[in-house]
């Protein structure tokens, strides 16, 4: 497998085939493109030694409230029931007087972070691990925009997702498994854009697992032979090289014949692999105990440690179908509900990881797509009673731990009632810059020439926010 | 951007920074794809590609490799005109008649449209669908799209000018064609593409990008925001260009281009009741929405008075307003009509900034009117107002306020003013900040309103999904009763309207002085100036496109980008050659095919002698940049699904009409004929390097990764294909060595050696007839065109 150039637009030079893809990956990844047998997904060093080399995004979709959760406002509670002082911000919906938070919140860990009942176990387990940033804002108090901003770094345009630029630009560690892997049981709102390649090679895109389906045959397609058994495949291929290599006699000098025919080896082995990743039944009692795999939330985070240990450098892990966060009315039973169902499985990934020495590698995410405003929201019925929250892109929630975040802290802050973000209010692109950071990459280098131009998750934004890194 | 671009943005933005907008840059002047077309002086009686691309080896000091033989440039014609394997009879027409016999007889079937119509569809984003919020099921189909798609295939296959078909795609609506013309449907080019929430800015900017770089190599989308970093291509014309598309909207009530059948009627009455029903709505809500802003006028002056904009008044456009909300756009535009008029001496809003705009800050009580009586009587400020004013003087900012709303309303109420009383025209006409046009009216709706409208609107589309026997219908685009003249939209955002800009042509090839469109939205003037001889780049452009088809690269190695980015193509002067071909010859693709298949250059063999000098070619031209050899080719999605199911005796013929999912085991149609999704894309679909129907795409990517092999190891689709070329043969020959060779001759086309006879019996034996024949759809020798 000597010197071929898969990512090559025919049996051009890599170099123009790389022009014409518009390789920004950066100079050291680049010579490895120029110089190495690889393939697309071949694994390339990043920019700078990474802090994290993979992500697991507990992505809470529908917006968890940020004053109800890991944000706690006592001035909020002493208005309940009466307007704020301060006005109401503009969100996607009519609100009112002040919601005071049904939850109870008290300190934890040496760190003495914050936090309410939702999240009493990861915080009472991990309080010191965990790296708070209360002053998250985005630009518009909408799912889909805000979901696509979160994944993609952009509202409507199409626009690679953050895992589709890691995998294009670090390749994917383990051949035989994708490099993003996205977990959901059914399809958050704007489905499949949240985890699109837009127009990065459509090899760099998610691969969706609907988590609530238990065959291992949906993370890969066409990974397993119904029909044929394993060694009677591996003849069938034998004769296939045999038959390439026939053909190749006369065609030494081109790459690309060399590059399919390794493809069908990597298959071969993937399919092995693939298998076992997802396959819960050989982990021990007490690992099935600890994240609760009775229950989906448990299986999925296991699922995404398997993944992460394998080498699949993004995994993506929606709490559920459409947007189950989205607590326009009845929060406080709705948000303890989902409270129960999140809250054991990520204190249980947590430990895992940390037990295994993963977490000092692995970078883990916990947000929604935005937050929830600290007034009540007006129902559109005239006969609903006011009892959940809108839509707040103004000010939310989102933490980090492991993977070269500092611990036990937070950063930034809301106003007195939790709605706006005014100290130190870290945009989602300097999220993305961030978290690209602490992979390896500078954001303003992770470039994609495209359509006359060079193109980067952060558009002409973000910044890394250096008090968060360790 | 890259370090490795650096110094030329450098260059380039201090030259823009020095000159005025619009200039081109002395760069620019000297960019070899803005120049004139230059076609080469050729000699009579010889192949004029050969002679220019000979020129060219000669000077480059390179040989070139022979001829390739009969069955290889057989198999390679079929899949460049038809991309499909050749048949046993077309070998043998090229044998017997020459292989120009061949290749009239593949211009002339209508295979050829379904290969170089996809080819377009490329260009032209395609998609089935939509894409957005809920878009599954039938609610993801556009029941319409395939119409153009069927278009562009019967174009191709008509040998359309394509002048002509790019003046359909962009205004065919203005081409004098008969109402049912089948030819709207060429407007699905400007239709077709993503949605963006809605979001018009997006959409027009999409609409910008697939004209521009998909037609002419420009991408004049970069100048959205700033001019362009390049190109001489101001802000300015990216405006002009977005007023022709803001001045253009989708009917509700799409024309139909195709008599209905009686199965069809059915449909057609209910799309009426439909329509109808949409269009009331669209009308009672647009009356009542601007009564309601007029009436809502204190509210709206008093936000005015004493709030700063919010964001959500100028770009987000998707709030779930409720009924006694004010609307958000209605007030920027009061914003703006006041701060446009309070001025000192105004006749209506004169005291406005009197008492208003000059208070303290927080301050709610405003100067005593008494001071300004004077001043307004003698500025001439209407009696009303000074009435109203001078009746109960304004003591507080809401007083002032009331006193405005009651008057304006009062002189809006009373039809015996007429329309251009200076009060009435506040509120009543288009002037008015209540005012918006009827398209736009789902913007103001009320949440349930406005979900009540879009299911309407959605159902017309479902209605259309679930009548298979529906007459086609064209996804057109028309001129607006209101012409929108545009103004620069200041860093791209259209809450910072700056400079007003005509609706007109690139000044980078119209020149400074280019003139106004003078045809409504200017669709139309578009077209025109973009197939103008004239203009340097539609031609090379299209040229360059088809070489790159033929020979597997371009001859500019961004065939969408013909800025100053792009590289001087090796072969200029045979890209000009080609491009002048092209506008003489009336625009017709189909001559430039003969003149390019029946060169020596496209006929070279692709296997390249082991001996010097063509070891050291590999080196010193490795890319093939002088053409000394033909470029191996991968069979793409279309090509490989359509083998398989050709060789395998499946592939069903029939053309044209409503897409079936690729994914379904029926589906035997060709691979053109499948839906193309937008949103949930299926495995095959990417794994093998589909063009992505989100934006404009100027070439495929190629790439090599283990999700094709285990489609072909694994999928029911090639297993089924393999079973069916296995059982094609079972009937015919028990004779194991003599099935082998049929099987070969189905797949490959040829026979099999000794050596491979012996292999595939051995195999055979263990393993069955099934799976020896998925090995050969399998290999390389297949996946590959020589």
């Amino acid at each position: 497998m000597s010197g071929f150039h898969p990512l090559s637009t025919s049996a051009g030079s890599r170099r123009d085939a790389l022009l014409s893809l518009g390789a920004g990956v950066g100079t050291l990844a680049l010579a490895q493109i120029l110089n190495a047998d690889t393939t697309a997904l071949a694994p390339r060093p990043a920019h700078h030694r990474p802090r994290a080399r993979n992500i697991i995004h507990i992505y809470l979709n529908g917006g968890p409230s940020q004053v109800d959760t890991w944000d706690p406002k006592p001035l909020l509670d002493r208005h309940g029931g009466r307007p704020i002082p301060i006005g109401n911000l503009t969100t996607e919906r009519e609100t009112g007087v002040a919601l005071a938070s049904p939850f109870r919140f008290q300190q934890y860990g040496d760190s003495g972070l914050w936090a309410s009942t939702v999240f009493e176990k990861t915080a009472s387990r991990h309080a010191d691990r965990l790296c708070v940033i209360r002053s998250m804002h985005s630009n518009t108090p909408n799912h889909e925009q805000s979901m696509r901003l979160m994944n993609c770094g952009d509202e409507r345009l199409s626009r690679p997702s953050y895992g589709s630029w890691l995998t294009y630009g670090l390749g994917t560690e383990n051949q035989n498994l994708p490099g993003f892997v996205t977990l959901c049981p059914g399809l958050p709102v704007a489905d499949f854009s949240n985890w699109r390649s837009s127009f990065l090679p459509g090899v760099y895109q998610g691969t969706y697992l609907d988590t609530r389906k238990k065959e291992v045959e949906s993370l890969v397609a066409n990974i397993r032979n119904k029909t044929l058994p394993r060694d009677a495949q591996r003849q069938q291929l034998d004769l296939l090289a045999k038959l390439n290599r026939r053909h190749r006699e006369t065609r030494k000098e081109d790459a690309l014949l060399e590059a399919r025919i390794a493809s069908f080896e990597l298959a071969f082995r993937m399919q092995l692999e693939a298998t076992d990743a997802l396959d819960l039944s050989h982990e021990p009692k007490s690992i099935h105990k600890l994240y609760g795999t009775d229950k989906l939330h448990g299986r999925q985070m296991l699922m995404a440690r398997r993944l992460v240990e394998r080498g699949v450098r993004v995994v993506q892990c929606y709490h559920g179908d459409v947007q189950p966060w989205d607590s326009h009315e009845g929060l406080a039973d709705a948000h303890a509900k989902l409270g129960r169902e999140a809250d054991g499985p990520i204190a249980a990934l947590l430990t895992d990881l940390a037990q295994r020495g993963l977490l000092d590698e692995t970078l883990v995410v916990c947000g929604g797509e935005f937050g929830r405003t600290p007034a009540v929201e007006i129902p559109l019925g005239a006969n609903r009673k006011p009892t959940g929250r809108d839509h707040n892109h103004h000010g939310y929630t989102v933490w980090m731990a492991g993977g070269g975040t500092r611990g036990g802290m937070t950063y930034g802050t809301t106003d007195d009632f939790g709605y706006r973000a005014v100290d130190n209010p870290v945009h989602v692109h300097d999220l993305h810059a961030t978290m690209l950071h602490l992979m390896g990459f500078d954001h303003e280098e992770l470039t994609y020439h495209h359509a006359g131009r060079d193109f980067r998750l952060t558009d002409v934004h973000g910044r890394v926010i250096d008090e968060l890194l360790a | 951007m890259t370090t490795m671009t650096l110094p030329r943005i450098l260059l380039v933005s201090a030259l823009a920074l020095a000159l005025p907008a619009g200039r081109p840059t002395v760069d620019a002047d000297d960019h070899w794809a803005f120049q004139a077309i230059q076609p080469p002086r050729v000699p009579s009686g010889v192949h004029p590609i050969d002679v220019l691309v000979d020129r060219n080896l000669k000077a480059a000091g390179l040989r070139t490799v022979p001829r390739a033989n009969m069955p290889t440039l057989v198999r390679r014609l079929c899949y460049d005109l038809h991309g499909l394997p050749p048949k046993p009879r077309q070998l043998e027409l090229a044998v017997r008649k020459g292989l120009d016999a061949l290749t009239e007889s593949l211009l002339a079937s209508p295979h050829y449209g379904e290969r170089w119509g996809r080819h377009w569809l490329d260009v032209a984003r395609y998609a089935d669908t939509k894409d957005g919020v809920l878009m599954y099921g039938d609610n993801r189909i556009r029941p319409f799209a395939y119409t153009y798609r069927d278009y562009v295939i019967r174009s191709f296959n008509q040998d359309k000018p394509f002048d002509r078909f790019i003046h359909e795609q962009l205004a065919a609506d203005q081409l004098d064609l008969p109402d049912d013309a089948p030819e709207l449907a060429a407007m699905g080019f400007l239709t077709l593409g993503r949605m963006f929430d809605r979001n018009r800015h997006d959409i027009i900017d999409d609409q910008i990008d697939v004209v521009t770089r998909g037609l002419m190599g420009l991408t004049v989308a970069c100048a959205r925001c700033h001019d362009h970093k390049f190109d001489p291509i101001p802000t300015a014309d990216y405006y002009s260009l977005y007023g022709v598309f803001a001045s253009s909207e989708e009917p509700v009530d799409r024309p139909r281009i195709e008599t209905p059948r009686n199965d069809g009627k059915k449909y057609e009455a209910e799309h009426q009741l439909k329509v109808a029903e949409v269009r009331k709505m669209l009308s009672n809500q647009h009356t009542s929405l601007m009564a309601t802003a007029r009436s809502r006028t204190a509210r709206y002056l008093l936000k005015v008075a004493t709030t700063d904009p919010d964001i959500n008044e100028t770009s987000i456009f998707f709030l779930s307003l409720i009924p006694k909300q004010i609307r958000p756009q209605i007030l920027h535009r009061w914003r703006l009509f006041v701060a446009a008029r309070a001025q000192p001496g105004d006749r209506v809003f004169g005291p406005w900034h009197d008492l208003l705009t000059r208070r303290p800050p927080n301050s709610d009580s405003v100067p005593d009117s008494k001071r300004f009586l004077a001043a307004w009587k003698k500025s001439g400020v209407d009696q009303r107002l000074l009435d109203a004013l001078t009746t109960s003087p304004p003591r507080r900012v809401r007083d002032v306020t009331e006193i405005y709303a009651r008057v304006l309303i009062g002189a809006s109420a009373d039809d015996r003013l007429p329309d251009s009383d200076p009060l009435r025209r506040t509120l009543i006409g288009k002037q008015s900040p209540t005012w918006f046009p009827l398209r736009q009216t789902w913007y103001y709706m009320s949440r349930t309103d406005k979900d009540k409208y879009r299911g309407l609107v959605r159902g017309l589309d479902i209605l259309a999904v679930k009548s298979p026997n529906a007459a086609a219908r064209a996804m057109t685009l028309r001129d607006t009763d209101e012409l929108y003249s545009p103004v620069i939209f200041r860093r791209g955002d259209p809450t910072l309207p700056g400079q007003p800009v005509p609706r007109r042509f690139l000044q980078l090839i119209a020149g400074p002085k280019s003139v106004p469109f003078a045809n409504g939205s200017g669709r139309s003037d578009l077209a025109r100036a973009i197939t103008s001889p004239k203009n340097p780049l539609t031609a090379r452009v299209l040229a360059n496109r088809v070489w790159m088809h033929h020979f597997g690269e371009p001859l500019v190695q961004t065939p969408s980008d013909f800025g100053l980015q792009s590289e001087r193509p090796t072969q200029l002067g045979l890209l000009d050659f080609l491009a002048d071909r092209l506008i003489r010859g009336g625009w017709k693709l189909k001559s430039l095919h003969r003149l390019i298949v029946s060169s020596r250059t496209w006929q070279r063999d692709s296997l390249v002698p082991t001996t010097k000098p063509f070891t050291t070619q590999l080196v010193t031209d490795a890319t093939n940049r002088h053409l000394w050899r033909a470029n191996r080719r991968r069979l793409d999605l279309e090509s490989l699904r359509d083998t398989l199911l050709a060789v395998s005796g499946r592939l069903d013929l029939k053309m044209f009409g409503r897409p079936t999912a690729i994914t379904s085991p029926d589906n035997r149609r060709r691979t053109v004929y499948a839906i193309v999704e937008r949103q949930n894309i299926p495995d095959v679909v990417r794994n093998f390097d589909f063009a992505s129907p989100d934006c404009s795409t100027a070439r495929r990517q190629v790439t090599t990764v283990p999700q094709q092999a285990l489609f072909m190891l694994n999928s029911d689709f090639v297993i089924r294909s393999a079973k069916a070329l296995a059982s094609r043969s079972e009937s015919r020959d028990p004779d194991k060595s003599r099935r082998i060779g049929e099987i070969y001759r189905m797949a490959l086309r040829r026979e099999p050696t000794e050596d491979e006879r012996e292999l595939g019996s051995a195999f055979v034996t263990n393993h069955g007839w099934d799976r020896f024949s998925q090995v050969l759809l399998m290999t390389n020798e297949l996946m590959f065109v020589d």
